[in-house]
């Protein structure tokens, strides 16, 4: 039904959007209590140029380095030295069958800290790991550093079988190839309506801001592997859940701070599964749950039991922010799980990049699953800059080729975000996809998809790998969403574009000490997820606004698509909020059906002196007031609202799409969502701001939540249609997982919030079958 | 006779008595949804509007019903407000998603239908 026609001046005084999703999914800083405890229950009544070649770093026109020219000088003795950070704060008590976590020695990091040794790799980044593993002690060191960047020269690898099975959600993206794609087939788009709530748990983990701790935002989606649902949670707990009906198994507590240390809100993405290729049977931590803390923290507890690893790290925690030695402005926050593959962990971390100038340095850690112990870490950023500039970081989830060995990072872009007169440099792993060799470290390729980001454009979600038919060919393709509403469809074995990159002019920067790039790569086939022209002036938020809307357009810079941040604002659009955000896109592999949810979001960015400038607040990284550090500007970033709270552009605000990967043509455009302001839902074909990702099934159907309405739907995956759509506690802004157990499908929600959606939080884990 | 006596024996207020019960009813649905947790919508600005707008048309009715308002011009804006008052709280439960109030809005308007068209005036 259009609502449209029904709506009303009167009503829409009372739309708004709240602030819409953000860089690194940030949101104000509050504080509060959990509430109770946790519960179950059952039932109740259903609620470079264009083209150019990638095997060594895209580069851009100013922007790009050979890779043997970008030259990487080793570590000195500070990186090789590392000093403990942070201080235990585990307990070591069991109290009804919860596990909590291991005392730690003070001092102790987790880790034995041996000497680490750097070496360049491709683009300007480097890779250290410790001396022994370097000279050849270790089997993770390459036999020669150079075979790794030729795919010629790279053994097929063997994907683990535990991660195989088709009835499992193995992983946060489901799978390592990141394709959100469930081959269950029992629920279908003809029964799919008779989906029925079949339990609820609740955690009891769950914060909105008004007391001591800050608000929870709760991303995770389940795992299920080993007959068991696995759950992180905000405050960084692991519940072990009965897959069937949500009777918990077991609790592991870490005690963790509770404190907003990077981030303004509690956050959690969930857990890692590890298991041992032939588990031996009675022996403990042959299968492994991992969860990251704020703080740092890295947790491994045996799966069946929940009791710490005392194998792992230090009594079953590793510090990770022992190797956070350069610009140590801020912990190295765990909150995505772990990317698994054989017995390797890959860790990236998120901070606060919108603080600083300059800050920790982008670092994807690679540890052994089993002890904790550092196999590598790979820098982004080279050595030369990074005294002032920084992060580069990977805070997304990744994935991995499990035949090639390869893993492939969304980079997010330098500090500090929105001003790069101080970083000219070329930076060329910066806002990139890259591919790692898993063994080693090092890059194999990469592309970058910003020169010089100036507009917070991180790679924010994990590259979709499926292989493709085209021209009579099966191309080995990856698939990067990005905020800027580009999706880049990559030969993953090169990183050569499958469909065109085509290098254009972009306006030149009018702030004084700011180089914008002179051309920055456009993608026409897929068709972007939002136009290349920003949508216009809404005449009803115009008219409720005596024309604000408008005379405030007409003064703000917009030159097109990448236009630079100015000193009288600048339409950004789309902006740090995308675009598509972290969740990304799902993929059927069967027909090359890919799906992903969207933004049409307008803030506007405007670089304030610095001796004019004077944080008055900062709110998150969604808006607000930056310092930027100590470079010549500080920030400001706003959504283009009216005084009445109203989008003063056109709608629709969120879509979801479906593309025919085999063709690059958009299927379908519709839609997603509704906004709800004050109680009150807007016309569907507003569409809403969405946080999350599409699960696709064998069977033809779309599992999401991810909108401001606090519903989860089923969709047609040929049309787009809503088939079905349930109530939830919040908006559910994790990606569901779909499982098989004991023969019956079941569908999982976690139902967190996330107040950059709206102020509504909650602490559901929600199930959906249908009938027996 | 005077118009003392007319009033003291009412004529008969069918439509406006409907509207009276459906905007109770109306009022005892708003105020669920203002407190059952679950239903998207609980202790909102909007429910809790369509709450105070459901008591409202309920009262403006009851003073029709009752023969309260002596002159012309009182029922005449009266009546005017209660066709306001239902259709903006039918307006606001659609946004609601509430759709049970919208069907006692609905029975509200029939009853103001009957009362501007077939009730008689008490002064007639």
């Amino acid at each position: 039904m259009n609502r449209l026609a029904t709506s009303t001046a009167t009503l829409a005084l009372l739309i708004g959007l709240s602030g819409p999703a953000g860089a690194q999914d940030a949101a104000p800083a509050t504080d509060q209590p959990a509430t109770g405890g946790a519960t179950t229950q059952q039932p109740a009544a259903g609620q470079a140029q264009p083209d150019q070649p990638a095997a060594v770093p895209a580069p851009a026109p100013d922007d790009s380095a050979p890779a043997e020219s970008a030259g990487q000088t080793s570590s000195d003795g500070s990186d090789a030295e590392q000093s403990p950070a942070g201080s235990p704060d585990g307990a070591a008590e069991s109290v009804d069958g919860e596990e909590t976590a291991p005392a730690q020695s003070e001092g102790s990091n987790g880790s034995d800290a041996p000497e680490l040794k750097s070496e360049p790799t491709e683009g300007g980044g480097s890779v250290e790991r410790p001396a022994d593993a370097a000279a050849g002690g270790s089997d993770t060191a390459p036999a020669e550093s150079g075979d790794a960047t030729t795919t010629a020269a790279r053994q097929p690898q063997k994907p683990d079988a535990w991660m195989q099975d088709p009835n499992s959600w193995a992983t946060f993206n489901g799978d390592l190839k990141a394709q959100k794609y469930s081959p269950a087939d029992e629920i279908t788009p003809d029964n799919v309506a008779n989906l029925e709530k079949v339990w609820e748990y609740h955690t009891g983990d769950v914060s909105d801001g008004s007391g001591d701790i800050p608000t929870s935002v709760w991303s995770a989606t389940p795992l299920f592997v080993n007959d068991t649902l696995y759950i992180g949670t905000p405050f960084y707990k692991i519940i072990a859940l009965e897959p069937g009906t949500g009777k918990e198994k077991w609790k592991f507590d870490p005690h963790a701070k509770l404190e907003a240390l990077t981030q303004p809100a509690m956050k959690n993405r969930g857990v890692a599964y590890w298991q041992a290729e032939s588990p031996q049977a009675g022996e403990a931590c042959q299968k492994v749950v991992y969860i990251g803390t704020m703080d740092a923290k890295l947790y491994g507890v045996d799966a069946d039991t929940g009791k710490p690893c005392q194998t792992f790290g230090d009594g079953g925690m590793v510090d990770v922010n022992q190797w956070n030695t350069v610009n140590d402005k801020w912990p190295l926050s765990l909150l995505q799980a772990a990317t698994v593959y054989h017995d390797t962990l890959f860790l990236g971390w998120a901070g606060k990049d919108w603080t600083n100038s300059a800050a920790p340095p982008g670092t994807v850690f690679a540890l052994d699953a089993k002890t904790g112990k550092l196999k590598w870490m790979f820098h982004a950023l080279p050595n030369e800059v990074i005294s002032k500039t920084g992060t580069a970081n990977v805070w997304a989830s990744m994935s991995i080729d499990p035949e090639r060995g390869l893993l492939y990072i969304p980079v997010s872009s330098p500090s500090p975000n929105y001003y790069g007169g101080e970083r000219k440099e070329k930076l060329p792993l910066a806002t990139s996809v890259t591919a790692l060799d898993t063994d080693t470290g090092k890059v194999v390729w990469s592309r970058q998809l910003v020169h010089h980001d100036i507009w917070d454009y991180d790679t924010d979600a994990p590259p979709t790998l499926v292989d493709i038919e085209k021209d009579g060919k099966t191309l080995p393709a990856l698939v990067q969403t990005s905020k800027q509403g580009f999706i880049y469809v990559l030969n993953r074995e090169t990183g050569e574009p499958i469909y065109p990159i085509e290098e254009r002019p972009v306006p030149a920067s009018d702030v004084p000490g700011e180089e914008a790039s002179p051309t920055q790569p456009f993608v026409d086939t897929p068709e972007p997820v939002v136009g290349l022209d920003w949508p216009g002036v809404d005449p009803l938020a115009d008219a409720v606004s005596f024309g604000e809307c408008s005379r405030r357009a007409k003064s703000y810079r917009w030159e097109g698509r990448f236009t630079p941040p100015s000193l009288q604002g600048t339409i950004a659009y789309p902006p740090t909020t995308g675009g598509s955000q972290w969740g990304g896109g799902a993929v059927d592999p069967n027909t090359g059906t890919y799906v992903v949810n969207s933004n049409s979001v307008v803030q506007i960015y405007t670089l304030i002196p610095r001796d004019e400038f004077e944080q008055k607040s900062q709110e998150g990284e969604t808006s607000g007031y930056y310092a930027q550090g100590d470079v010549p500007y500080g920030f400001k970033l706003e959504t283009f609202l009216n005084w009445a709270g109203m989008p003063c552009w056109k709608g629709p605000y969120g879509t979801i799409a479906a593309y025919d990967l085999t063709t690059g043509k958009r299927k379908w455009n519709e839609p997603f969502g509704q906004v709800q302001k004050y109680g009150f839902y807007m016309p569907e074909s507003w569409g809403s701001v969405t946080i999350g990702a599409p699960v696709i099934t064998k069977s033809g159907l779309i599992f999401i939540g991810a909108s401001m309405d606090s519903r989860v739907r089923a969709l047609d995956i040929e049309t787009g249609k809503v088939l079905w759509k349930a109530l939830v506690d919040a908006p559910a802004v994790a990606m569901p997982a779909v499982y098989t157990y004991k023969g019956r499908q079941y569908v999982t929600f976690v139902a967190g919030g996330n107040t950059i959606l709206l102020p509504k939080v909650a602490d559901q884990v929600v199930t959906y079958a249908l009938p027996q | 006779m005077s118009g003392t006596s007319d009033i003291s024996e009412p004529k008969t207020a069918g439509g406006a008595w409907l509207v009276v019960a459906a905007s109770a009813i109306g009022a005892l649905i708003a105020a669920f949804n203002v407190i059952a947790v679950g239903n998207g919508i609980a202790f909102t600005f909007g429910a809790w509007l369509v709450f105070a707008s459901s008591l409202l048309v309920m009262c403006a009715a009851l003073i029709v019903a009752l023969h309260l308002a002596l002159s012309g011009g009182a029922r005449g804006t009266l009546a005017v407000l209660i066709l306001l008052g239902i259709l903006g709280t039918a307006t606001a439960a659609y946004f609601l998603t509430a759709w049970i109030l919208i069907i006692a809005m609905g029975v509200a308007l029939v009853g103001w239908l009957i009362h501007v068209a077939a009730d008689p005036s008490p002064l007639d």
